[in-house]
């Protein structure tokens, strides 16, 4: 049976290579591929649950018309491009061809997805939107203090003496890092959780500090305090390398133990513990998680958590990193996350406006000159992943046209008027970079599309066709059919990197060129002054926060809100956000939404194991079981998201969508609800 | 000899060992023969949470193979693999009883069991088990030399002595983080007992009714006999074979493959299952046999009482796979013990019943010991009081009412008290299994 090599182009930080077996045109069973350091022992469960994927019967085959009665009829793609093609031109005539939405998010990551913005330049311009919902404020946070996103290579982890895990779950969001942090633990590494669950990563930690949602700024620039007036930071690293220490210094005075404890809920003596830590041992990594920036105050937190990292001189050396993305591996983008999330950055004399993918619902109700009426949606799932549901699903429905493309019938595809069934991995060949290993990585075509499946380069080939496109254009900047010119154009784009090459990527992974094992080993920081700012100009010039690490409140706490308890609604290692929940495999080991709540809330409330509970604020409710475990925080209650609505779970009709402090981001975390005992399931 | 290692250290929980189990074997979802067990699933503060995958453990002293009364397991020479064989697979579910690490699964649909078999076509081949060649983390491992294995120490982990095939590598650190918590958060927690997080159990009385009837069906039918043979109170010939049978085809039902029963007495040599279907049939059969053959032969009426007896003592021996409430081996519920107290009743021998039931009396309160002492007024103690006094009064005043409405009142009162023991003896059967072995070590754990 023929093997191939490939690698998982989801939105995860592993990136796995793996290996599938195919027999008579199926995906039949997966291997490891330990070619890639970073993933050596194999991919994750979702992985292995594309074995169901690929060939589910659930999957969309042909495109799809909703009829009166708003059922889906088969229908040809003669008729879906007629139709397609028709609306295209009826509004880009009548109301501008920025009166059409093209969004795209996360679902696969490749090359070939440029070819869609191609299309839609060579259309006339489309409304796009900017931002991203995951991890941009800390992103920029990085990109404002070392002036780049990249860190050490993923298994020099293991050389750490001391990993401090801030906000993020790596043992199910990125299974393969505990290798590493155990083989550091061997060596007598100590490891330091921060994070108000109890979650699977905390369970070998020395210590665990449950800090209340969005106050990881405050006990950052406490402990930064305490090394500063302990002078307990590494001075020759600070004079060599860092912008604006002594600003920093004077800043971080009025962070004391006493305001700490009673704002961060850590007690004071932990705190010192963990700056002592912080201060003696030494290599340290801290792997921050992009949990923790999804609030209002995100980036500010991160850029004051890195300060720590800073002060110690844990920059640029083995086993001493700032652990947020690697972006190394990008290497084939002219601009790099976060600046392409930017709305200067995208808008231009063709694409003249953006919309917020925070405020994704009230910006397309809002936008005017002109009017939004079309939406074309591909690799993403607005309805249940973007903030506020019920904003999003009146969004959308007041669209005179929508178009899905599609694997599942996801709540989004169910809002369409056509749904042109997606290509899945195995379908068409296309490069993958990683934010966290750095390999450059082919996922290679291996079976033909199922049924009538059409890749979405191919969609657009035939519409730019139908739309009598300029033949020069077509040829030019879109694909046409057939895997030819796929590698056509896969080998142009690695044109520039001549040791890269397609066939070695067939057989393997291929570390990206010029990356750095340890990143800045060279102490060179792409900053405006060339230094590791700690105080940015640019903080204050671009996004009017303050030009130091600072604690600002969320937008909303317990303070403020009348509701009492911050709604996390973390990932899971049984999904990437909405994909993978729909499988009978992954159902097989979590059959049903529920909502985990600690036991001493529960009983005030009266809530016993397994009780329904209805959960709401004044965006929306949503009724689940109760799970009791002293895994949450009191005061805090968590839901994984991504479950579909017909699910029950589907968090973000409590969501706001406000947009991080830096970087467009989506400060899902700053979400206070109040929940009660709730006799049926809805 | 081929062993799994398991390494706590490295499990995260991420169960890729179940599906690439799933994916290898074809199992029909939802039933996966790998389970990944949480030890201390509520995360109570003071006790760490950590992570066993489980299948088969391959055990040297397989209890499945030795329960099994059809003889559907078999153990691969060289690689040591314990193969369950479905073409001889009954579908009566004893080996999920006797087996401690739950490895023998029963499906829904094909109504028989089927189980991890160590990837034996992966491993003649020397490739690794599935589960071992797609763990992520590296956490579970294969050895195929022969190790001295003991998991002694190992908290969640059934060590019974039968020599399971996994060697599994404990917390470097067997302490759970240090929880950075107030003082106070620490009280409250202390508040929640962990007597309501106990696991659900395999069986109850709500599920084996038909078991319950039958085994106190088949103590009645050896009472009725042996008072026969002794020449007491007895049934009618017609009437004893009817129940009889009936009660052979109760027996049955919960098979699920029902024409396949003849094979449940293969495995006479060591199943007592296979033993209390044998001894069983053969009383009954014996039964008719001496009426219509023998013209009810006094010396062969005698061996067959005997059968019945042996049936009686097999059936109680049948439920000691599970776990015992008490350190006496013998529970007052015991059919062996209700067979002999109605022959004595039947046979008006006060002798033989008053000490059976001064015996049962003994035994009904020592395992309640602790529940007569401690539990508030609630149904169930009641209940028990209700079964202790019919059991006591009735008895005595069976003494004094040697026929008519009395003695019959008397004895429906004793057999009352009988059924409410039987029923509770259900309820209280602890099947042992990864999960109910770690809610026990976690109420020792919490103890200390």
């Amino acid at each position: 049976m023929p093997v191939f090599s490939t690698a998982c182009p989801r939105n995860c930080y592993s990136t796995c290579s793996f290996k599938v077996v195919v027999e008579n045109e199926k995906i039949i069973n997966i291997q490891p591929n330990n070619a890639n350091k970073a993933t050596p022992e194999g991919i994750c469960l979702k992985g292995l649950s594309y074995i169901e994927r690929a060939n589910s019967v659930q999957r969309i085959l042909f495109p799809l018309k909703k009829n009166e009665n708003g059922k889906f009829e088969r229908i040809s793609w003669k008729e879906a491009f007629d139709i397609i093609a028709f609306k295209l031109k009826f509004y880009k005539q009548n109301f501008g061809s920025h009166s059409i939405l093209f969004y795209s998010a996360s679902g696969m990551s490749g090359m070939l997805n440029d070819i869609s913005s191609n299309f839609w330049k060579l259309f006339g311009g489309v409304t796009r939107v900017h931002g991203n919902l995951c991890w941009p404020a800390g992103l920029e946070a990085v990109r404002l203090t070392l002036g780049e996103n990249k860190h050490n290579v993923p298994w020099d982890l293991a050389n750490s003496k001391l990993i401090i895990i801030w906000g993020k779950n790596p043992a199910e969001t990125n299974i393969q890092q505990t290798i590493f942090i155990n083989q550091a633990q061997e060596n007598g590494a100590k490891l330091i959780v921060i994070d108000p669950r109890r979650t699977q990563s905390a369970e070998r930690a020395d210590y665990l500090l449950q800090i209340k949602p969005g106050t990881d700024a405050f006990l950052a620039l406490t402990i930064a305090n305490i090394l500063i007036r302990k002078n307990l930071y590494d001075k020759n690293f600070v004079e060599k390398y860092v912008l604006g220490f002594e600003e920093f210094a004077k800043h971080v005075e009025k962070f004391t133990l006493e305001e700490a404890e009673k704002i961060t809920d850590i007690p004071s003596k932990y705190i010192e513990i963990i700056a002592e830590f912080i201060a003696k041992i030494k290599p340290m990594t801290i792997v921050p998680g992009y949990g923790m920036q999804r609030y209002t105050n995100g980036g500010q937190s991160v850029r004051a958590i890195l300060a720590l990292s800073v002060l110690t001189g844990n920059i640029g050396k083995p086993g001493a990193c700032f652990h947020y993305a690697n972006l190394q591996s990008y290497i084939f983008d002219d601009l790099k996350e976060p600046l392409n999330y930017f709305p200067e950055n995208k808008i231009n004399e063709i694409f003249k406006r953006t919309i917020s993918t925070a405020n994704l619902g009230n910006e397309i109700v809002n936008a005017k000159n002109p009017e939004i009426k079309m939406l074309w949606c591909e690799r993403g799932n607005p309805v249940t992943q973007n903030p506020n549901t019920n904003i999003v699903l009146k969004a959308v429905r007041n669209l005179d046209f929508r178009v899905v493309v599609e694997q599942f019938m996801t709540d989004t595809a169910k809002e369409a008027d056509i749904i042109l069934p997606a290509k899945n991995m195995f379908e068409q060949s296309d490069i993958i970079g990683s934010y966290w290993n750095p390999y450059i990585q082919l996922k290679q075509k291996v079976v033909e599309p199922a049924g009538e499946v059409k890749p979405e380069t191919e969609i657009y080939w035939h519409l730019a066709k139908k739309l009598n496109f300029n033949e020069e254009d077509i040829k030019n900047y879109l694909i046409e059919p057939g895997d030819f010119a796929v590698e056509n154009y896969l080998n142009k784009i690695l044109e520039k990197f001549p040791e890269i090459t397609l066939e070695k990527l067939k057989e393997n992974p291929q570390l990206a060129n010029n990356h750095e094992e340890i990143a800045f080993s060279n102490f060179v920081f792409p900053t405006l002054s060339g230094k590791i700012e700690l105080f940015s100009q640019t903080a204050k010039s671009l996004w009017n926060i303050s030009e130091l690490p600072d604690y600002v409140e969320t937008k909303e706490n317990t303070n403020n809100s009348e509701y009492k308890f911050n709604l996390l609604s973390p990932n899971t290692k049984n999904r990437i956000h909405s994909q993978f929940g729909n499988l009978l495999m992954i159902k097989a080991l979590e059959p049903e939404p529920y909502v985990t709540i600690n036991p001493t809330d529960a009983i005030l409330k009266n809530i016993k194991q397994n009780d329904f509970v209805r959960i709401f604020n004044s965006r929306g409710n949503i009724v689940l079981k109760a799970k009791l475990s002293f895994e949450i925080k009191t005061g805090c209650i968590s839901v994984s998201n991504g479950w579909w609505n017909d699910e029950g779970g589907n968090v973000n009709f409590l969501s706001k969508g406000y947009e991080t402090d830096i970087g467009y981001g989506s400060a899902f975390h700053d979400n206070m609800v109040d929940f009660e005992k709730h006799d049926t399931k809805i | 000899m081929n062993n799994f290692i398991f390494d706590i250290n490295k499990c995260v929980g991420c169960q890729a060992c179940v599906l690439a189990c799933s994916i290898e074997n074809k199992t029909e979802l939802p039933v996966l023969w790998r389970t990944v067990n949480t030890f201390n699933k509520f995360k109570y503060s003071s006790v760490p949470v950590f992570q066993h995958s489980l299948a088969c453990n391959h055990c040297e002293e397989a209890l499945c193979m030795k329960n099994c009364p059809a003889l559907a397991y078999s153990r691969n020479k060289i690689t040591g693999a314990i193969i369950h064989n479905p073409e001889k697979c009954l579908g009566c579910k004893y080996c999920t009883w006797a087996c401690p690490y739950d490895a023998p699964k029963f499906n829904n649909k094909t109504h028989i069991i089927e189980k991890c078999n160590f990837c034996n076509p992966r491993i003649e081949k020397g490739l690794l088990p599935a589960c071992v060649n797609l763990c992520p983390t590296g956490a579970l491992n294969f050895e195929t030399e022969n190790s001295n294995i003991s998991n002694k120490s190992i908290l969640g982990f059934s060590e019974i002595g039968i020599k399971p095939r996994i060697k599994i590598i404990p917390l470097r650190n067997e302490n759970p983080p240090v929880l950075c918590k107030s003082e106070i958060d620490i009280e409250k927690e202390k508040n929640f007992s962990l007597e309501n997080i106990i696991s659900e159990k395999k069986i109850s009385a709500k599920k084996e009714i038909p078991l319950i009837i039958f085994t106190l069906l088949a103590s009645l039918l050896t009472s009725f006999y042996g008072s026969k043979v002794f020449g007491g109170f007895s049934i009618n010939i017609t009437e004893f074979l009817i129940l009889g049978i009936s009660g052979m085809i109760l027996s049955s039902l919960h098979l699920g493959r029902k024409l396949r029963a003849y094979r449940s007495i293969f495995n006479i040599k060591n199943s007592w299952l296979s033993r209390e279907i044998f001894f069983f049939s053969a009383f009954i059969f014996g039964v008719a046999f001496n009426e219509f053959i023998f013209s009810d032969n006094k010396i062969i009426s005698y061996i067959v009482a005997l059968t019945g007896l042996l049936a009686l003592f097999s059936i109680d021996m049948v439920y000691k796979v599970a776990v015992q409430k008490t350190k006496i081996n013998v529970n007052s519920s015991s059919v062996f013990l209700t067979g002999i107290l109605f022959c004595g009743i039947l046979t008006q021998n006060y002798f033989i019943y008053l000490i059976i039931m001064v015996l049962k009396s003994g035994l009904y309160i020592y395992k309640n010991y602790y529940d007569f002492r401690n539990s508030k007024i609630s149904f169930q103690i009641i209940l028990k009081y209700f079964r202790l006094i019919l059991l006591i009064i009735f008895s005595l005043v069976m003494v004094f009412s040697e026929s008519g409405t009395l003695f019959w009142i008397s004895f429906s009162a004793i057999l009352l008290s009988e059924i409410i023991d039987r029923i509770e003896f259900y309820n209280e059967l602890q099947i042992l299994t990864p999960e109910i072995q770690m809610d026990i070590d976690l109420k020792k754990n919490e103890i200390h």
